[in-house]
């Protein structure tokens, strides 16, 4: 007779009280499973979302992410295609990057000269090549639709613009932006080149003039000696961003075009080379032979993880597990309860078979021992039938229901999902903490019963 | 295994009151006897067994066996000193309700570090010596009265105690059922030489005694051996026979 044995049948001797004990902590499991698993989607689903954006890591020059943004041209990396082909050949990074490309990020004023409207724009020159690329990873299998941009096809000269720049700059109808209110028609005259001052009628003359019928609109923005510089960008659409004082100023172009506003010309320099991997859990190792690499570059470079780059994803990612500990502590709290309520009714059940088994010879460790592997073992029952119920939950009920939300990031909706096997260490932490709590809960009442003066457990009615 | 007690006190609390169970009892029992204690309720029979059996330590005086002060000793000791010597069978038989009476024979042997299977071995022996082949894997709620404290004889008796302690053994059986439990009992304390130490109230029971103690309001008022019950029954053993 072993004492798990003999903990089982005590288990099934109050079948109903066994039964609603484990019912309980199966309850407990299961929803804390259930928003563990709807976490790790959501977090996927944002990681995913920043990695798109992002990459996995940005290699920036030193400086760039305390400055950059007043001075691009001067926090540039310089030698960026060397780079790239440097990373490229990299044996030890070969296989674990799907893509090195480059981007070059600035901000100024975008103006629509046919109606004289203009107002601030935050820009991102990218390899248009690259982008379908970047836009369509799911290293995570989360299964999100690719985003799709009109940039991936752009020219040298083309690009795209946020659906509420548009409607700042009165483009709602030629661009035909949905839900987007239209500018009233009296408005001032725009001012003729003859009016403007010597150097910006230059400047206006040097761009290229906008075909008839293609949409327009000119960027100002100083270039790296700190001078202003205008490009003509011919806009090919209007794609709504995610977050609205975004969607007010984005601009997306071609490098070369970028390159041209800041420097002059294409190929002079960008923010940051962007590696994207293949997976995820390469960052580290990735991450560790970039820094290796740029080591001895003649310019000082940083090597930024998305973490580092994106800092609100790990402060999301962070408040999801501050939530997750909250419930937690809840469960943890309904164990401990039922599980000191049901074996301290048994030990006081078993007063005389307590007795007993001291009067014949076992130590208050043995019969501790046979109280503590008894709540254990309802905590382990617990446990396994929490776990399959939230599988069965996730599997058939929720990731079934067709249900879509539109998280932070995002424009469109991504389906709902439970992911319990994105981690795969979560199932038996459940069930390991779950089983060991539940004995440590028993400790008190198997206690209780060991230190029972045996005269009077004897007597015990 | 030789037993001695000398001025043996206890006491116990009920509520904010102390009841002196035993003032000053000494008694020697012979390695081997088949001993009665006797007396009415109240008197301290279960007292002085419990403190025969290491379950409870006195106040003061002192209880050897086999020459050990099993008193003084700590109560991992005293707990480990059972497990090896003394054998009990309870009242109201106290088996484990959800082991079958082969397990409950058996599992006091695992104290002793024995292997299963001859944790197993010894207990259908001893299941047998009570005369309850085929009922080795009956629970306790399927076997009788009779049947159930053959059980509790039989893990008594399993490791071969040096003495064996029953409080009103035949106290919830029929009386024929009890004498065949007495008869037992007296045959397997003949074939094996251990110290049988019980209470009771069955004059079949106390006939068959090789020593019959009498106690009364906690102190012992006479110790009469067999060979003198017939010979010269004393004043007191007269009226406690009258007032059985």
């Amino acid at each position: 007779m072993n004492s798990l044995d003999l903990a089982w049948r005590n288990v099934q001797r109050n079948r109903q009280r066994s039964i609603m004990t484990t019912a309980a902590l199966a309850v407990g499991c299961t929803a804390a499973l259930m928003f563990a698993g709807y976490a790790n989607d959501t977090v996927q689903g944002l990681q995913t979302t920043t990695i798109r954006s992002d990459g996995h890591v940005q290699i920036v020059a030193d400086g760039y992410l305390s400055f950059g943004q007043g001075a691009p041209g001067r926090f540039a990396v310089r030698d960026y295609q060397g780079l790239m082909a440097q990373i490229r050949r990299d044996p030890v990074l070969a296989p674990l990057i799907k893509l090195v490309t480059a981007r070059l990020d600035i901000e100024g004023s975008a103006g629509n000269a046919r109606l004289d409207t203009s107002t601030n724009f935050t820009g991102e020159g990218v390899i248009t090549a690259d982008q379908a690329t970047m836009l369509a990873w799911d290293g995570l299998n989360t299964h999100i639709p690719p985003h799709a941009s009109y940039l991936t096809e752009a020219g040298a000269d083309d690009g795209v613009i946020g659906a509420g720049l548009a409607q700042l700059l009165g483009m709602c109808a030629e661009l035909h932006v949905k839900h987007c209110e239209r500018m009233p028609d009296a408005a001032a005259p725009g001012v003729s080149p003859a009016g403007l001052p010597a150097d910006l009628a230059r400047l206006s003359g040097a761009a290229p003039v906008a075909q008839a019928g293609t949409p327009s609109i000119d960027l100002l923005a100083a270039t790296a000696n700190g001078v202003p510089n205008v490009v003509r960008l011919n806009v090919l659409a209007a794609e709504r961003q995610a977050i609205r004082a975004i969607d007010a100023m984005y601009v997306g172009m071609p490098l070369g075009l970028a390159q041209r506003l800041v420097f002059g010309h294409p190929g002079a320099g960008v923010s940051a080379v962007v590696v994207l991997l293949n997976h995820t859990s390469d960052l580290a190792t990735a991450q560790q032979r970039l820094e290796f690499l740029v080591r001895h570059a003649a310019q000082k470079l940083d090597v930024l993880s998305f973490h580092e780059v994106s800092p609100v994803y790990d402060q999301i990612v962070s408040n999801y597990a501050t939530i997750f500990g909250f419930v937690a502590v809840l469960i943890s709290l309904i164990t401990v309860f039922s599980v000191v309520n049901t074996i301290g009714m048994a030990v006081g059940e078993r007063t005389v078979e307590v007795g007993t088994l001291r009067a014949l010879g076992f130590q208050r460790g043995d019969i501790r021992r046979v109280f503590v592997i008894e709540g254990a073992l309802v905590g382990l029952i617990g446990s396994l039938v929490g776990v399959a119920a939230a599988f069965v939950l996730a599997d058939f009920v929720v990731n079934m229901a067709g249900l879509s939300w539109t998280p932070p990031g995002r424009s469109s909706a991504i389906p709902i999902r439970v992911d319990l096997l994105a981690d795969m260490s979560l199932l038996p932490k459940f069930v390991l903490g779950l089983t060991v709590l539940a004995g440590l809960s028993s400790l008190s009442p198997a206690h209780r019963a060991s230190r029972l003066d045996i005269t009077e457990a004897l007597r015990h009615a | 295994m030789s037993v001695a007690l000398a001025d043996v006190v206890k006491s116990y609390r009920l509520g904010s009151t102390s009841v002196v169970a035993l003032r000053g009892v000494s008694l020697t029992v012979a390695a081997g006897a088949f001993v009665v204690v006797r007396g009415p309720s109240g008197s301290g029979k279960s007292t002085l067994l419990n403190l025969l059996g290491c379950i409870d330590a006195p106040d003061a005086g002192c209880v050897r066996l086999n020459g050990i002060d099993v008193s003084s000793l700590p109560d991992a000791q005293r707990t480990a000193f059972r497990a090896a010597h003394i054998g009990f069978v309870f009242q109201n038989f106290n088996l484990v309700p959800v082991l079958t009476a082969l397990e409950n024979v058996a599992y006091p042997l695992q104290l002793l570090t024995m292997d299963a299977a001859e944790c197993r071995r010894r207990a259908r022996a001893a299941l047998d010596e009570v005369g309850l082949s085929g009922l080795h894997d009956r629970l306790p709620g399927a076997l009788s009265g009779g049947q159930r404290q053959r059980v509790a004889v039989a893990r008594a008796l399993v490791k071969r105690p040096a003495l064996i302690l029953a409080d009103e053994p035949t106290a919830n059986l029929d009386s024929e059922t009890g004498a065949q439990l007495i008869a037992l009992m007296r045959g397997i304390q003949r074939a094996t030489g251990c110290t049988f130490i019980f209470s009771s109230h069955d004059p079949k029971l106390i006939a068959d005694a090789d020593q019959q103690v009498l106690l009364r309001d906690g102190t012992i008022i006479d110790v009469v051996r067999r060979r003198d019950l017939f010979r010269h029954p004393s004043p007191a053993m007269r009226l406690s026979n009258e007032l059985a």
